[in-house]
């Protein structure tokens, strides 16, 4: 059966390290013509009806898609990876142990380490999957040095320790922990993520603390009555700039504060007090499922504190806690700006009353958000999508929310038959996406880099965020295995990678992105395959679809009909072809896949009807992101098709005007000609001379004509550019530039356009980024110099709008 | 003549590589465009290839808008009386020899009310440089009038043009006693900028530079086609005057060979009208130096002063009082 999914882990390994095999295919004689014929008759009853043929064989197959016999086309394995807490990210083990060996072994040792390196680490990640979670950070970097010396093997000099022992302690000096490929890992990850961030809370915390003081100080000279002495600190503000005394005491006390105003200011620190207190304990919430919880086991991974275990509705059970979460953090920020106005001694009753009697959440502004505590949901994608009302109405109340919904590899490759119910589940990114205000990643952790990298931008994003996570299934120890069952998911566009960001750029085609996907251009991605024919071997190109993804799950295998290799008829088309070919030329084609058996030998399988269903709503949404994500648009195809040919029939209109232009000047010419040969030749003959060569006429035939002719025949072969460079001068430069002697620090152009200059280390500017900032920006920058030393240079965004006058703005500095 | 000694600070200067960075300090609040951010920029850039130790430096300075300057030095600073920027410098170079004093004035400070006080300290010719911010008009109380505005010129004070002709400040210090060092500059043209403040910083005695200094604000007019058009500008040059690098000499249209030594022709083109001389006017290294006698005393430590003391005071008792 097939070798990936019920594999032990040297059978992995085993697909990691023999890349090359290559797959056989093999020729039998054909069989009768009646036989043939009804095979024939049998497989379209099959396609239709999904009942196997008397001819079908029984052997075990696997979808090539799982075989290792593609060469190259396993994916890297990335893991396990090293968490670096002092830099906050996590970089890859591999590189880190090729550093340090190359830099601390001897050259012949060191080199043989490298050579095993990955099957060590194949070790180490199967040593990870099976111990304990709680396996600290020095007793992994313990288990990778006994593997490493294991590998050694016994053969080695005695000092071995010495070399190894310098690797183990600069390994200890990361202070780790080193992850494994597995289900925890990305509850792992985010659950680094969210320690990490409790860093950037304390410095809010500093501030809500500096503020109680403040305020607690206001309210002791106010019952003790008496007014604080504070000439030091009016002397001490004469000589700095306000902005440095600010905070550091009140500046005039005066006595007789309303009550009211007391009032305000005691029910303010009461809220700075709790929040302090709510802040240092648990600033991040998570809301989990129980089924999850369980089946992942991810108690120990969180702690209990922070995680809230609901039954099912964890939605909405976040909703409530957010609804009450929100109104405190108002109430928050309201004390914040009253401590501030009160410390400042700059509370206006007239003004102020009213502002903070009606404080609402809309008075929040962006630096305030940021410190909203993080309010996280695990959850299945199915759950969510079935309730899709209240996760729109989450993402799109303004709520602070984080949602990470997990998708497993069972869920998303169900039986055919059972699976149109969960379709819906695999959408709801693009569902999130339509709201156009939340952060959405779907991906998986197959690569952990972008991975992290998700989670780092969605835990710092003031808005909502969707994590649609595509998870091995829980309690599966099959790393390798289920690592290619992911990458798979992705490359058959099952299940593909997408971003949308909605702090990057201003459109929509700046935010959302899809390039993160194998040849996203393409409706599948093609992969090559050298296969071993008779007599020689050839290399053929062939396109994984999601009918290859199906065929993954062991029911949906069994279903396939294998294809005796001696029927060779014209009526069997891939999978992909099938589906791109127009209805009327579908009609007698069957669609097949390739699967190979137990010999690496290639067979082709027909898949039945009832496929077709499920496979075309996989294509017809990975479409409809394509067009979303503008990778390829077919209104922008038709467009430009359209005016290919209205250039061309202009183009052929001109050329004809041409010919019959040149044709006429081409006889006038000739006449002219010979009119004046029979001249000459007259004259000559009456002056007597013999010499007729220095008669000769040079021909003066109209040469441009030609020559444009021959011109337009050219262009018209090429695609017409859509528009027009701009025609440059040798003198202007491509990018802006300063002459950085001439600046006179004048701080104009730092200030307005920061992205682009900075000063160098003599506080004169030059370009730091050309491409930092609109040309737009640059050009004023260059207006505004007193010094005229800015050069715009050329516009590095061709699309940027009114290029053209911005150009001739920017003509008389360059 | 004492012999000058660098120990009249007990407390030992460490050993540092100075940048731009240790003589900055906040963020300068003149109106953008205002030439008073390059010269702000220029002072620190000598400061730190002279390598001044930040905490023996010192920027003094009167009432106007130059007077912010202090503010923004990352050194120690005086932002003092109107008019009374030389007083103070001079106090603390005559006390304190091992300082590195920089004056900071303008027009109105130096030319109107602070006159008397510009008049004496170029007579003591204590070793500083002293900077004469000069945009022709009062910038920070909003366009009056100043002693070198141009004749004609529209302001608050004089809403139908200024009545009385304008102060030549390089011609008036070059008249004063013991003058010993006349430079003029302009602040758009930063290589020239820095080349004179650097050769005023390393003057022994008073360094006079008079900086031609645009205000954006309220003065748009004055200097705005000579500062687009470097033609107008006249260098004067010469082996010992202010010399720049080829590529920057290139922007003068006009150069004019000037010996300063020679006080005559440096009044002659002080007088120049149909353009702004720049360079070195005048420079003579011999002259006195009121400096050279003011810490005499600096060394002796407190018992000592009060034995002094005590010994002058016991010239005044009688042996039989009564």
């Amino acid at each position: 059966m097939n070798k990936i999914n019920n594999s032990n882990t040297d059978q992995i390994l085993d697909c990691y390290a023999n890349r090359n095999v290559v797959v056989t295919r093999e020729q039998e004689p054909a069989p009768q013509n009646e036989e043939l014929k009804r095979y024939r008759d049998q497989l379209h009853k099959y396609f239709v009806q999904g009942v196997k043929t008397d001819f079908c064989q029984n052997i075990n197959v696997a979808p090539i898609l799982s075989a290792p016999c593609l060469r190259d086309m396993l994916p890297a394995m990335h893991y396990p990876v090293l968490f670096e807490p002092e830099k906050s990210n996590i970089c890859s083990l591999h590189e880190r142990l090729e550093v340090l060996i190359s830099n601390h072994c001897a050259s012949d040792i060191g080199r043989g380490l490298i050579e095993k390196l990955p099957s060590i680490l194949l070790s180490l990640q199967g040593k990870l999957q099976v111990a304990e979670p709680d396996l600290n950070y020095g007793s992994q970097v313990h288990e990778l040095m006994e593997l490493m010396g294991n590998a050694l093997g016994d053969d080695t000099p005695k000092d071995l320790q010495e070399h190894l022992d310098p690797i183990k302690q600069e390994l200890l000096s990361y202070k780790g922990p080193i992850m494994g490929f597995g289900a925890r890992t990305p509850f792992q990850l985010l659950n680094i993520h969210l320690k990490a961030r409790i860093a950037t809370f304390s410095e809010f915390i500093a501030l809500m603390q500096r503020k109680l003081s403040g305020l607690s100080e206001i309210v002791d000279l106010q019952d003790k009555g008496r007014e604080k002495d504070s000439t030091h600190f009016e002397f001490a503000r004469d000589l700095l700039s306000l902005d440095e005394v600010q905070d550091v005491a009140p500046r005039r006390v005066s006595s007789d504060l309303p009550k009211a105003r007391l009032k305000q200011i005691r029910d303010s620190i009461k809220v700075l007090s709790r929040a302090v207190k709510s802040y240092t304990e648990h600033p991040n919430k998570i809301f989990i499922t129980k089924k999850l919880l369980e089946s992942y086991d991810l108690k120990e991974v969180f702690g209990q504190a922070t995680i809230e275990v609901v039954e099912s509705d964890a939605i909405s059970h976040a909703k409530a806690y957010l609804e009450k979460e929100l109104s405190n953090f108002v109430a928050l920020i309201r004390a914040m700006r009253l401590a501030e106005l009160e410390i400042g001694q700059t509370y206006d009753e007239s003004l102020h009353d009213a502002y903070f009697a009606g404080f609402a959440p809309s008075y929040l502004n962006y630096g305030d958000i940021k410190y909203f505590p993080p309010v996280i949901i695990i959850d299945e994608s199915r759950n969510i999508a079935d309730q899709p009302k209240d996760f729109l109405s989450l993402l799109s109340d303004g709520a602070f929310v984080k949602v990470f919904a997990i998708n497993t590899l069972n869920d998303i490759n169900l039986p055919v038959a059972a699976s149109e119910l969960e379709e819906s589940s695999l959408e709801i990114a693009s569902l999130a996406i339509f709201r156009r205000n939340a952060y959405v990643y779907q991906g998986s952790i197959e690569d952990p880099y972008a991975f992290e990298n998700a989670l780092r931008h969605g835990l710092n994003a003031t808005a909502p965020v969707l994590w649609n996570v595509l998870l091995p299934d829980a309690g599966s120890e099959d790393g390798p295995g289920c690592h290619i069952r992911i990458h798979r998911a992705i490359e058959s566009r099952q299940f593909p990678r997408l971003t949308y960001d909605i702090e990057a750029g201003m459109d929509f085609g700046s935010h959302f992105n899809l390039e993160d996907n194998p040849q996203c251009e393409l409706l599948y991605p093609n992969q090559v395959l050298e296969i071993k024919i008779p007599g020689g071997k050839h290399t053929e190109q062939i396109s994984l679809s999601s009918a290859d993804y199906l065929a993954m799950e062991t029911r949906n295998l069994q279903a396939l009909e294998i294809i005796p290799d001696w029927y060779q008829k014209e009526n069997l088309v891939s999978v992909v072809d099938y589906l791109s070919a127009d209805p009327e030329s579908q009609i007698g084609k069957i669609p097949i896949i390739q699967v190979v058996d137990e010999d690496y030998k290639l067979h082709r399988a027909a898949i039945p009807a009832s496929w077709l269903q499920r496979i075309r709503s996989r294509l017809d949404y990975w479409r409809f992101l394509q067009e979303l994500g503008g990778v390829k648009s077919q209104h922008f195809e038709n467009k430009l098709s359209r005016s290919k040919a209205e250039w061309t029939q202009t183009k052929e209109v001109e050329l004809q005007e041409l010919e019959a232009r040149l044709s006429e000047e081409f006889e006038t010419q000739r006449s002219a000609d010979i009119e004046k040969a029979i001249h000459n030749i007259l004259f000559a003959l009456m002056e007597g001379k013999t010499d007729l060569a220095s008669l000769a006429i040079n021909s003066t035939a109209p040469a441009h004509v030609s020559v444009t002719l021959e011109a337009d025949k050219e262009s018209l072969e090429t695609v017409p550019a859509p528009e027009e460079t701009p025609k440059e001068e040798v003198s202007v430069s491509k990018v802006a530039w300063v002459e950085s002697d001439e600046c006179t620090s004048c701080n104009d152009c730092i200030n307005a356009v920061p992205n682009v200059f900075k000063y160098n280390s003599n506080k004169q500017a030059h370009v730091h980024n050309p491409k930092g900032d609109t040309y737009a920006k640059i050009v004023a920058a260059a207006e505004k110099c007193p010094a005229m030393c800015i050069h715009p240079g050329l516009p590095h965004d061709p699309n940027e709008p009114g290029l053209e006058k911005l150009l001739k703005r920017a003509e008389k500095y360059q | 003549m004492l012999v000058q000694t660098h120990e009249y600070c007990s407390v030992p200067s460490q050993d540092h590589d100075y940048g731009m960075e240790d003589y900055g300090k906040g963020v300068a609040r003149w109106c953008p465009g205002c030439g008073g951010h390059s010269i702000l920029t220029t002072v620190q850039r000598v400061c730190k290839d002279m390598q001044y130790e930040p905490e023996k430096t010192v920027v003094v300075s009167g009432i106007g808008c130059s007077g912010r300057f202090p503010h923004y030095m990352g050194t120690y600073g005086f932002h003092g009386l109107h008019g009374r920027a030389f007083p103070v410098a001079s106090g603390v170079k005559f006390r304190r020899p091992d300082l590195n004093v920089f004056v900071v004035t303008g027009d109105g400070d130096c030319c109107s009310i602070g006159a008397a006080h510009w008049v004496h300290a170029i007579r003591y010719n204590m070793k500083m440089v002293a900077l004469l911010f000069d945009n022709g008009i009062y910038g920070l109380t909003k366009k009056q009038t100043s002693p070198t505005s141009p004749l004609g010129t529209h302001s608050n004070t004089h809403p139908r043009g200024s009545v009385l002709p304008p102060i030549n400040p390089i011609q008036t210090t070059l008249g004063l006693a013991n003058v010993s060092f006349v430079a003029q500059t302009v602040d758009w043209n930063s290589a020239h900028l820095y080349a004179t403040i650097r050769k005023a910083a390393e003057h022994p005695g008073l360094a006079f530079v008079r900086i031609v200094q645009r205000c954006p604000a309220f003065m748009r007019d004055l200097y705005g086609d000579i500062a687009v058009n470097p033609k107008n500008l006249i260098l004067l040059s010469h082996e010992n005057g202010i010399n720049l690098k080829p590529k920057a000499r290139k922007a003068f249209g006009r150069v004019i060979e000037h010996d300063p030594s020679n006080i005559h022709k440096a009044r002659e083109h002080a007088e120049i009208n149909n353009g702004i001389p720049i360079g070195l006017l005048y420079q003579n290294t011999d002259n006195a130096r009121y400096d050279e006698y003011g810490a005499h005393n600096l060394g002796m430590g407190v018992e000592e002063k009060k034995q002094n003391l005590e010994s002058l005071l016991d010239q005044y008792t009688t042996s039989n009082s009564v």
